[in-house]
């Protein structure tokens, strides 16, 4: 168990729901904090006694909630100026970036509801919903449901594990990686038919 | 007449096969370790339900960890709150909640040495 996993536990059982909340807040916000770690522990201690797993999960979901929707706005208010005034101009206004939010903004619920269940696509799908004219009702409704059902999936594992809990994650954070690069495959392999998608997609809104 | 030269791959495609390269190798080693790592706690047992299990609360001594509270090892181990105090002549006032290893570190103890001094002192407690 690394260094940065042993100080979020020991926060943790010092401050126990108030830890796990600002944890899960902040890991939805973008900071490299093992929120997902912490809460199957969390439903771990909670299979032994010393939380209340109900009230862990309900303390996590709302902490995931409030960070996914700090990053929405946070995006819808200053997203383009922030990134035009970083040099991001050609990409804010390239044809592959109207793709992008007209495929999200299709597929809304697939790409909100999914993406709760790993913190880097969290972060990523926040910001672009946040940029794009996803409405906030609706963003908000898949988000809340995608981070209910994250959490109860993780809590879960946590609680019927127990003590075990360490082992999960550590394959869990295995199969992660193996996950990721399969993904990264699939887009380089997927490459040429984004492209003409994209094309396509040029030639109709012109 | 002069044979004409064979293709050669251009750079882009030659960079792009090395990224493709890597990234698939990345794929395959990370799953064959994760399958690996999977099949090896299933067997030594680091992956039962314990949580499923009648006594839940049955935790194993041997598995205290310098970053867990007093207070977290009294309650999962069922000792009077003072056991482990009393035992151990622990005088912080933050005590049962701080961390094994902050205490330590606080009164110059090697963390690992006291973190097995605990486990022997809840052992002794389990003894009948």
């Amino acid at each position: 168990m690394n260094f940065f996993l042993q100080s979020a536990l020991a926060f943790l059982l010092l401050y126990k729901y108030w830890a796990l909340f600002l944890m899960s807040f902040i890991a939805a916000l973008a900071l490299p904090v093992p929120a997902g770690a912490s809460l199957m522990a969390a439903a771990a201690f909670a299979s032994q006694g010393y939380f209340n797993l109900p009230v862990v999960i309900a303390v996590a979901s709302l902490g995931n909630i409030a960070g996914d929707n700090l990053g929405y706005w946070l995006a819808r208010k200053y997203g383009k100026p922030v990134l035009i005034k970083i040099g991001f101009k050609k990409i804010i206004g390239a044809p592959a970036f109207d793709w992008v939010e007209s495929e999200i903004d299709k597929r809304r619920f697939l790409f909100i509801f999914f993406s709760r269940f790993n913190s880097i696509s969290t972060i990523s799908v926040n910001l672009i919903a946040g940029l794009t004219p996803i409405s906030y009702k609706k963003f908000l409704a898949i988000d809340i449901a995608g981070e209910v059902f994250q959490v109860c999936v993780y809590a879960a594992i946590g609680f019927l594990f127990g003590e075990s809990w360490p082992a999960i994650n550590r394959i869990f954070g295995q199969f992660s990686l193996a996950v990721i690069s399969a993904v990264v495959l699939g887009f380089i392999f997927g490459s040429r038919h984004i492209s003409k998608k994209i094309n396509q997609y040029n030639q109709r809104h012109r | 007449m002069d044979n004409p030269q064979p293709n050669q791959p251009s750079s882009w495609v030659k960079k792009t096969s090395i990224i493709i390269g890597i990234i698939f190798c990345i794929f395959l080693v990370t799953t064959l370790l994760a399958t690996a790592d999977f099949f090896t706690s299933v067997r030594k047992g680091d992956l039962r339900m314990r949580g499923l299990q009648k006594d839940r609360t049955a935790a194993i001594p041997q598995n205290i960890e310098p970053w867990m509270t007093f207070d977290y090892v009294n309650r999962v181990f069922g000792l009077p709150p003072d056991y482990v105090k009393e035992k151990l002549t622990i005088d912080d006032p933050r005590y049962p909640m701080v961390e094994i290893k902050s205490y330590a570190k606080k009164h110059s103890i090697d963390p690992l040495e006291f973190t097995g001094k605990v486990r022997e002192t809840v052992m002794e407690y389990r003894l009948p």
